[in-house]
């Protein structure tokens, strides 16, 4: 009986665990070829792109459990492939949130509720940029247009515009 | 005589549908492809997000009430098209057609403006805002359950272009309240 009940609660184990990477595999397979650059961050590493100790960072990263951050190519951005990760999302039931296009920005976000926490994927587009991620976790949405304001101010390193350039250049003029 | 009550019922429930963001869902077909204009679109998704945060200041508490009853939002935007005011006299046209009710418009030199609602039992369902300049044209149509004092509330948390326009309504409200 207690072998049983061990076994099922494996198999249940197992497939909550693929359940959830299931749902950020698709993008992974979309950009492991197509990407510049890629981050990963979970809760401890998102606090250390906090340069100005920020509590509306803070509270807005408090609740995500792990963001993935891919910077895709040129290939990506010249032939629009990167609209597959939408529609392949929508695939999976991911709801739109918000969109923005034309005028030079692309934006989207979509998302999915499960019980236990919501799962978000997006692409942004404007100028040479091209980003996509994916989120898991809860996030304080009312923080944001604050931080947009922080960020522009040089508060904490903006996350999805990382120039790794500029280290290796400090290193050198030292 | 049964088909002609299933006729007049399919006209009903068709200006029905319409009343939710139907003349500015058209405006996105249109011009999907034009890069000239900037499409944002919020979901009612996104909105009843905010339901689930809890407030810290008055303030806050204000603006997420305000926010959660709505069901979303979609601004068209361009700021540099020749054929701006030709598109204002369109989409104004295109909203009274439709059977907006006009709240209030604003014609000065640089800009003119209208602002136009739907209502049903004294409900405020859309919000429909219309500007258009010499090359600057925007249109933006916030639904749901709207409460025309915390307009600019909403306008001024959410910073996104366009909506700045809100809190004008506001204001013009007050002084027009002022002067009867």
């Amino acid at each position: 009986m207690k072998s049983t009940t061990i076994l099922i609660s494996l198999i249940i184990l197992l497939g909550l665990s693929w359940e959830i990477k299931a749902q950020e595999q698709p993008l992974k397979d979309f950009a492991e070829d197509r990407k510049d650059r890629k981050f990963c961050f979970y809760p401890s590493t998102l606090r250390m792109v906090n340069l100005a100790n920020n509590p509306d960072f803070d509270d807005l990263v408090s609740g995500i459990d792990k963001l993935l951050i891919y910077n895709l190519d040129s290939t990506a951005r010249a032939d629009k492939s990167y609209k597959e990760i939408i529609t392949t999302y929508q695939e999976l039931d991911f709801e739109e949130y918000a969109s923005a296009y034309g005028g030079g920005l692309n934006f989207y976000v979509y998302g999915k509720e499960n019980k236990k926490e919501t799962e978000y994927i997006g692409v942004v587009k404007q100028d040479d940029l091209l980003t996509a991620f994916y989120m898991r976790g809860q996030i304080a949405m009312n923080k944001i247009p604050r931080l947009i304001q922080s960020m522009s101010e040089g508060d904490f390193i903006n996350p999805f515009d990382f120039n790794l350039d500029d280290f290796g250049k400090n290193t050198q003029d030292q | 005589m049964k088909k002609g009550i299933v006729i007049i019922g399919m006209m009903f429930l068709s200006v029905a549908m319409m009343a939710q963001g139907t003349v500015i869902s058209a405006y996105f077909d249109q011009l999907e492809d034009n890069e000239d204009y900037t499409k944002v679109s919020v979901s009612q998704k996104m909105f009843s997000m905010f339901t689930e945060l809890e407030a810290g200041s008055d303030a806050e508490k204000e603006f997420l009430q305000a926010v959660s009853k709505l069901k979303g939002l979609k601004v068209i935007m361009a700021d540099s098209v020749a054929e701006a005011s030709k598109m204002y006299k369109k989409a104004v046209a295109d909203v009274n057609k439709a059977g907006y009710e006009e709240l209030m418009s604003v014609k000065d030199a640089e800009e003119n403006m209208q602002f136009s609602i739907i209502e049903k039992d004294g409900i405020i369902q859309e919000l429909m805002m219309v500007a258009g300049g010499n090359k600057r044209f925007v249109m933006l149509s916030l639904y749901g359950e709207i409460d025309l004092n915390n307009i600019s509330k909403i306008a001024q948390e959410m910073r996104i272009e366009g909506m700045e326009h809100l809190g004008r309504m506001e204001e013009k409200h007050e002084k027009h309240n002022d002067t009867y």
